[in-house]
């Protein structure tokens, strides 16, 4: 288990656990936050993960969701802005 | 060699540091505006610090381009939803005391 793979699942641990907390528990608003620090985090931990196990394929994923997760959040703020 | 690996593990470890804590400071804050003050700094600096440590690395998967675009790309669009998040809030608040 090298560096990479160590930061990956501390990552998950601690990093994307609290966002997933946030995202279940809170006000609709705070929810969007959490969702949009679990779609950087789990970016991150695809990336570290591609390097820690030489998949490059795994770094296609990260900026599909890098990209899908912009998309979403942006989505999700202008319909809590406007409707809800 | 060793300096280059010294360099990326130093860049990681502040980086996954960055991120974690902005994930606790989400977890912890008390309202939506505090909330975001902490998720910031998680795509425009933890994200880039962890980009950089691979580049320094670099090279065991790809040349390093795909991981630069992605981390650019986090790095860009994380200001942009943060601040329409903000604006999503402001709206709310607006209306809120409109009623």
């Amino acid at each position: 288990m090298n560096a990479w793979l160590v930061s990956a699942t501390v990552l998950l641990v601690a990093g994307l656990l609290p966002c997933l907390v946030v995202t279940m528990r809170s006000g609709s608003v705070e929810r969007l936050v959490g969702l949009e620090v679990a779609g950087v985090v789990t970016t991150i931990v695809l990336l570290l993960l591609a390097q820690g196990f030489s998949r490059a394929v795994y770094l296609d994923l990260a900026l599909v969701l890098a990209l899908l997760s912009f998309a979403g959040s942006m989505v999700f703020a202008r319909f809590l802005e406007r409707w809800l | 060699m060793i300096v280059r690996h010294g360099i990326a593990l130093v860049l990681l470890i502040v980086g996954v540091a960055v991120l974690v804590l902005s994930c606790l400071g989400v977890l912890l804050a008390p309202g939506a505006y505090e909330k975001l003050h902490f998720a910031a700094p998680a795509s425009s600096l933890g994200g880039v610090l962890v980009g950089m440590a691979l580049a320094v690395e670099a090279a065991a998967v790809s040349d390093g381009f795909k991981e630069m675009f992605t981390v650019l790309v986090l790095a860009i669009t994380g200001p942009v939803v943060t601040t329409a998040t903000a604006r999503a809030v402001w709206a709310r608040d607006d209306q809120e005391e409109a009623r």
